[in-house]
């Protein structure tokens, strides 16, 4: 029976207690015995929820980083709701460093790792250019930095008009940017994914791991009207980021203070955040120690692939173990 | 494939989203299993309407919620009737006028009882002061309808409402007849393409042999994610998408501040409306940032740093 071998799929492996609590966002602490100096603090993208990089015991990041020796943390940018429309990137960005202050503090620190996933690369360069002094790490993970790229939801988001929708619907809500997003490839990710699904209805193994992802995929909180409408302008339709014009409460995102080590994660077959989405800004940061590690898999693949847990993450970890001694 | 009673709790424990796909992705494999049976034995495969319900199984899903947001409309419609509006002030003024004929009706009635019981039990002293009471009470309410029931309503429409609910309302009919046309657009790009997507299809597989079920079903699906690619990035598409996001983000947006112009001009409106509570929560937002920005503040003074 199906529903035998799915009742108990939940995403989210790793124990953790929530450190501190700002309305909507939550500062989290996983559950380890560290080994190391330096703590790792976990920026997601505030599009999906985090249970991506903890799907399953088989492919978490957050517990390979845990078994590494490493203190990990996460910002968790919660479910927006109508009282949060007004929220700004601005926001996220002080719950950061609010985030990053915290860790510091408890850990007794000047600096730490910071490790963006998705959108929350973004934020996290943001903050690594305007408080370079407290990063030490930068590791970004599929990240979207120059939106000036081809993909198809580039494309969109530079055509629509961010400022209607949230004047009619007050958030972007969940179900709105499900449809965005399976909309972009409708043949593969509404009829050839549940075709392999019903090809694979007797491998419990199979059957598991598409509902872990489903599980997560379907779980989308909304976007904050007004950081929607900062997103899609100032980000994919002006790309400030990329040509230096952004500023966060009138300081500027500077690339030439991004000095600290970089490591860079990205997928090939990235239909949301392709490798372009990084490269330019690879080139363009000062870091002498910097390195790309390039997955053949796309945007999801990356973290929850089997062949990416074989080959990319060992790799990844090590660098980060390499310097947070 | 899966029980009855299997699909009622899938239901329970998976997400909606997978839980519709999957129950179209069987539709859309029975209808396809059908299709390779007809080509393995033999038969020349042309488009027709099996084709069809594949297209309507893959779409709805992105239809359905357009056309919801549309008809959420209704909803309103059912709690404000627009085009009853104005006959509601008529009744309710019909209602008023009833009233205050039953109200006379009752008073005669206790008054005339009262007369009819004062002539057996009352005494001529008690007989005067009830009827003092009687006759003053009487002339109150004589006055009474004058005041409050007599008023003329207002009918004229155009008159009725404030003007801004008028703008709204019109902004809202405009954006709709505008998301209508790219909406159907958008409809018939999707079925062109997918119908090209098959066409394709149906040439490879008249001219190829295809071995198993699953090569020929891929091979359907790799030409329409083919097509699909291409018309997803095409200058027309962009057009007709941003068109359509735009013109119901507008409809929604209009219809909606129509009906809260409508209930802010009531003074009986008992309930704040939802952008007086979006105000209210930007304003709570803009303080919580200056709380934070004085307790920054307060941490740097108290580390002994000059905040100027």
């Amino acid at each position: 029976m199906l529903v035998e071998k799915i009742k108990d799929v939940k995403p989210g492996f790793s124990k953790y207690e929530v450190e501190h609590e700002d309305w909507v966002f939550r500062l989290l602490h996983f559950k380890s015995k560290p080994k190391l100096r330096t703590p790792i603090l976990i920026s997601y993208a505030y599009i999906n929820r985090p249970h991506i990089l903890d799907l399953h015991e088989d492919v978490s990041v957050v517990r390979y980083l845990i078994d590494a020796g490493l203190d990990v943390w996460m910002v968790d940018w919660g479910y927006p709701t109508f009282s949060d429309r007004h929220l700004k990137i601005s926001d996220y960005i002080d719950y950061l460093d609010f985030s990053v202050d915290y860790i510091r503090k408890r850990k007794k620190v000047d600096k730490i790792t910071l490790h963006g996933y998705c959108l929350g690369t973004t934020l996290s360069v943001i903050y690594a250019s305007i408080h370079p002094e407290k990063i030490r790490n930068l590791v970004i993970q599929t990240p979207p930095i120059n939106f000036d790229t081809s993909n198809t939801l580039a494309l969109w988001a530079k055509k629509i008009d961010p400022a209607r929708v949230s004047r009619a619907l007050f958030n972007a809500t969940g179900d709105f940017l499900n449809l965005a997003f399976l909309l972009v490839d409708p043949i593969r990710l509404v009829v050839g994914k549940y075709q392999a699904l019903l090809d694979n209805l007797s491998n419990e193994k199979f059957v598991k791991d598409f509902f872990y992802m489903d599980h997560w995929i379907f779980d989308s909180p909304a976007i904050p009207g007004k950081v929607f409408e900062e997103y899609i302008v100032r980000w994919y339709q002006r790309n400030e980021i990329m040509k230096g014009s952004y500023d966060v409460n009138g300081i500027k995102v500077d690339f030439s203070k991004i000095t600290m080590p970089v490591l860079v994660l990205a997928a090939e077959k990235d239909h949301i955040t392709p490798p372009d989405a990084v490269m330019p800004f690879f080139e363009a940061i000062p870091s002498e120690d910097k390195k790309i590690l390039m997955s053949d898999k796309g945007h999801i693949g990356l973290t929850v692939s089997r062949s990416s847990h074989e080959r990319i993450w060992p790799e990844a970890v090590k660098w980060i173990v390499e310097r947070s001694g | 494939m899966l029980g009855e009673d299997e699909l009622v709790d899938l239901f329970r424990v998976a997400p909606k989203e997978s839980f519709e796909l999957l129950l179209r992705n069987i539709k859309i494999r029975e209808i396809f299993e059908d299709i390779y049976g007809k080509y393995k034995a033999g038969i020349k495969l042309s488009y027709n309407e099996d084709f069809d319900k594949i297209f309507e199984e893959l779409f709805r899903f992105f239809f359905r919620p357009l056309e919801i947001a549309v008809f959420g409309s209704k909803q309103l419609e059912l709690m404000f009737p627009l085009l009853d509006i104005v006959r509601l002030y008529e009744n309710q003024s019909e209602l008023l006028n009833a009233y205050r004929e039953f109200m006379t009706a009752f008073y005669n009635h206790i008054r005339l009882t009262s007369e009819l019981y004062l002539r057996y039990t009352g005494t001529e002293g008690g007989k005067d002061l009830v009827q003092k009471f009687a006759d003053l009470y009487l002339e109150r309410m004589r006055k009474r309808p004058g005041e409050f029931f007599e008023v003329n309503l207002l009918t004229e429409t155009p008159f009725l409402l404030p003007k801004v609910a008028f703008d709204r309302l019109e902004k809202a009919l405009e954006s709709w007849n505008e998301f209508s046309l790219a909406f159907k657009r958008f409809r018939e790009m999707m079925r062109e393409t997918y119908v090209k997507g098959a066409e394709a299809f149906i040439k490879k597989a008249n001219e190829e042999e295809f071995k198993s079920y699953q090569e020929f079903a891929n091979a359907f699906f790799n030409e329409e994610a083919k097509v699909f690619d291409s018309l997803l990035k095409s200058e027309e598409y962009l057009r007709t998408q941003g068109t359509m996001l735009n013109c119901l983000m507008d409809y929604i947006y209009n219809f909606r501040t129509f009906f809260e112009e409508i209930i802010m001009n009531n003074p009986f409106n008992p309930f704040a409306t939802i952008s007086l509570m979006d105000k209210a929560f930007e304003r709570i937002q803009e303080l919580k940032r200056r709380i934070r920005e004085l307790e920054k503040r307060i941490e740097r003074l108290e580390g002994g740093e000059n905040v100027g």
